[in-house]
């Protein structure tokens, strides 16, 4: 369970490191768009398979979907506070 | 060092999502305005429930199922055709596409009695 | 004029937000906190100190009660223990109307029990709106049609917000805040576009009954049958002829429900020899409601009727009824639920600031004024008024008369009273002034709570304390901004 959930959070942090604006959060230089296409490409693979195994896990497909759905939306919001986090430090550091 | 990026975004995105209004307020644009909400709203929920009725008489299923049906598809049709009010170019235009889909449902929802 | 589609959207999206923005704001917040029905009526009885109760007993106990104390009563409608509300949830009507009490689970009396609404205030405000029948529902409908509508114009307005998918920069105005918008929405966008929906849905019988009209004509009997083959309705006789006893019954409804067990009964003509004892399943293995029913003779206890739904569209509706309500979902998914309903609320909430935030900066219209200043009592006020019905539970006397009203009347005397004040004074100081006041308020309710012996005012008190303390850091940055209105 804890592995589960730690994983879907993970799979989210690695979409964000994808993505247009937040991958130059993570990177420096900012990755090439080709390498954050890749990197989109395996994020939505993990995100999917975590998918999955989670409603594979479950004994109720349809409640495991709802509560996935549910998780990714508060996944994706730690994630973009932890990204707010980490672009502030550096500024105030300055 | 990581802000350049934002910075620059950070302009084109304000121009572009600048929340001002598209319409000037003039008289003629009120009257459009206006005209647009009759037909998103009044029009938009005549057009709803003539569907529900349509579908809720014609769908080939059991009473009680053809009804919930009838109600659901309400309920889908009136969010766009609020949207396709506003998005239209023409409002001559607008008014004919409402009042045709208006009187095709009409008849099928109580037609024959 | 020229007119393109994302403009004319953006437009649309505005305008539908700044006109419903208010009232889908207070009907999320408290959507939200229904969520936890149960759980606030438990804390709201702080004399439950027993934490499970056996469902069939209790309902022995409950209706012996109500025969000797509520015999008139047309129907009395039972909610029986689980294990989230150990109490037996009773509503009956007498000559002032309909009465709603919790049961005590041993003795069946509502005496022990203060008089209060608990949860179900926040639940019955979030589609009644406190309204007489049929206008709050319709409000209600409307709203939740209108938020279908600002939701799919949203995502036409905002197209660019899944490239901002997680990005949030604070302290930068507007930019800030439509940051927050954008992301409250993307990231939640399947349940706030499904909560919209489904809330449509449970009150669509009100908004579109044409089609139940035009098949049934007047034959409501006929309708109600169909649509619930399991409810028996019978005249009642006159003949007065004592209740079989309650509990075999429900033994055999449980017997024939499995491992979902009972959610409710109600018994029509109790006492008449018409009686009606009708027996619905839980609904913790399916996500649709109501998919099992049995009814009951009530004198004789033999069975009247029995209906499992498997009809596809009355199924598909059920399911769509039973998303909105989530009393299917278990912890995690409940909580997500709750945490989804606040980020509805902050979407809402960040809504109706960007509106404002853009049109206050030259020199504002009077009317754009008053938005901007109603803002802050409704998007801070809202909170503060329904945490003073938390307050006024444990603070009002538990014998005065008519209790539950004053602590409705608590809400609505709050709620007015900020409005009042945030009219009347400049936006940029009421900020920080309200939203310390939610701080506080919600800090009272944390703190209220105790002793936290019981499981729910100890999560009670960490959730409002969150509360507090985020209201307190929005209360700081507004008042830091009042100080440099240049950040």
């Amino acid at each position: 369970m804890m592995i589960l959930a730690l994983a879907g959070f993970l799979a989210v942090l690695l979409l964000a490191s994808a993505s247009e604006r937040e991958n130059a959060t993570f990177h420096s230089p900012p990755l090439l768009p080709r390498q954050r296409h890749r990197r989109r490409i395996l994020a939505l693979a993990v995100l999917a398979t975590h998918c999955a195994l989670t409603l594979h896990e479950s004994q109720n497909p349809a409640f495991a979907l709802i509560t996935w759905i549910g998780q990714f939306s508060v996944n994706a919001l730690l994630v973009a506070l932890l990204c707010t986090a980490i672009r502030q430090k550096p500024a105030r550091l300055r | 060092m990581t802000t350049e990026p934002f910075q620059t975004h950070l302009f084109t995105q304000t121009t572009r999502d600048a929340r001002t209004s598209p319409m000037a307020t003039t008289r003629t644009d009120r009257l459009d305005i206006a005209a647009r909400a009759l037909a998103g709203i009044p029009g938009g929920y005549t057009l709803a429930a003539l569907l529900s009725v349509a579908a809720a008489r014609w769908l080939p299923l059991p009473r009680a199922d053809a009804v919930a049906a009838g109600m659901m598809l309400g309920l889908v049709a009136w969010p766009p055709v609020m949207m396709t009010a506003f998005a239209l170019h023409s409002l001559p235009r607008l008014c004919a596409c409402l009042t045709l889909t208006t009187a095709i449902l009409a008849t099928l929802a109580y037609w024959p009695a | 004029m020229k007119r393109n589609f994302r403009p004319a959207m953006t437009w649309l999206h505005d305008w539908s937000g700044i006109i419903t923005g208010w009232l889908i704001f207070a009907i999320a917040l408290s959507g939200t906190l229904s969520v936890f029905r149960p759980e606030i009526t438990v804390w709201m009885h702080p004399e439950l100190t027993r934490e499970t109760a056996d469902p069939i007993p209790a309902a022995e106990a409950a209706i012996t009660w109500l025969s000797t104390h509520a015999p008139h009563s047309p129907d009395w409608y039972l909610d029986v223990p689980t294990p989230r509300a150990p109490f037996t949830l009773a509503l009956w009507s007498d000559k002032n109307g309909y009465v709603f009490r919790p049961l005590d689970p041993l003795t069946g009396s509502p005496d022990a029990l203060r008089d209060t609404h608990g949860g179900e205030f926040f639940y019955r405000f979030h589609f009644e709106l406190q309204l007489p029948y049929p206008w709050g529902r319709l409000l209600a409908a409307i709203a939740a049609m209108a938020l279908v509508l600002t939701l799919l114009t949203g995502i036409v307005a905002h197209r660019r917000f899944f490239a901002d998918f997680f990005t949030f920069r604070p302290g930068k105005g507007q930019r800030s805040w439509l940051d927050a918008h954008n992301l409250l929405g993307v990231i939640a966008l399947p349940f706030h576009l499904m909560i919209a929906f489904t809330g449509a849905v449970t009150l669509s019988t009100l908004l579109l009954p044409w089609g139940a009209q035009t098949l049934y004509k007047s034959d409501l009997t006929t309708a109600q049958h169909e649509l619930h083959p399991a409810a028996i309705e019978r005249p009642v006789t006159g003949k007065a002829t004592p209740l079989a006893p309650i509990g075999p019954i429900l033994r055999t409804a449980e017997q024939h429900f499995g491992k979902t067990g009972i959610l409710s009964f109600y018994i029509e003509n109790p006492g008449d020899q018409a009686a009606v004892i009708t027996v619905t399943a839980g609904n913790t293995d399916s996500i649709g409601i109501t998919s099992h029913v049995i009814s009951f003779d009530g004198t004789t206890g033999t069975i009247l009727a029995e209906h499992t739904e498997h009809r596809p569209v009355i199924t598909t509706f059920n399911v769509l009824y039973g998303l909105h309500v989530a009393r299917f979902a278990p912890g995690i998914t409940r909580w997500l639920y709750f945490l989804s309903g606040l980020m509805l609320t902050a979407l809402t909430g960040t809504g109706l600031r960007l509106w404002t935030i853009s049109r206050t900066r030259n020199t504002p219209r009077l009317s754009t004024t008053l938005v901007d200043r109603l803002n802050v009592g409704f998007i801070a006020g809202t909170p503060t008024a329904f945490a003073s019905y938390f307050l006024a539970n444990r603070l009002l006397p538990v014998s005065l008369a008519d209790r539950a009203t004053l602590e409705i009347r608590t809400v609505f005397l709050t709620w007015a009273a900020l409005l009042l004040f945030a009219a009347l004074r400049p936006a940029t100081k009421t900020w920080p002034e309200l939203l310390s006041l939610a701080a506080i308020t919600c800090a009272a309710v944390a703190l209220i709570s105790a002793p936290w012996h019981r499981s729910v005012d100890a999560t009670t008190a960490l959730t409002a304390f969150i509360f507090a303390a985020a209201f307190a850091a929005a209360a700081r940055r507004a008042a830091l901004k009042k100080r440099h209105p240049t950040t």
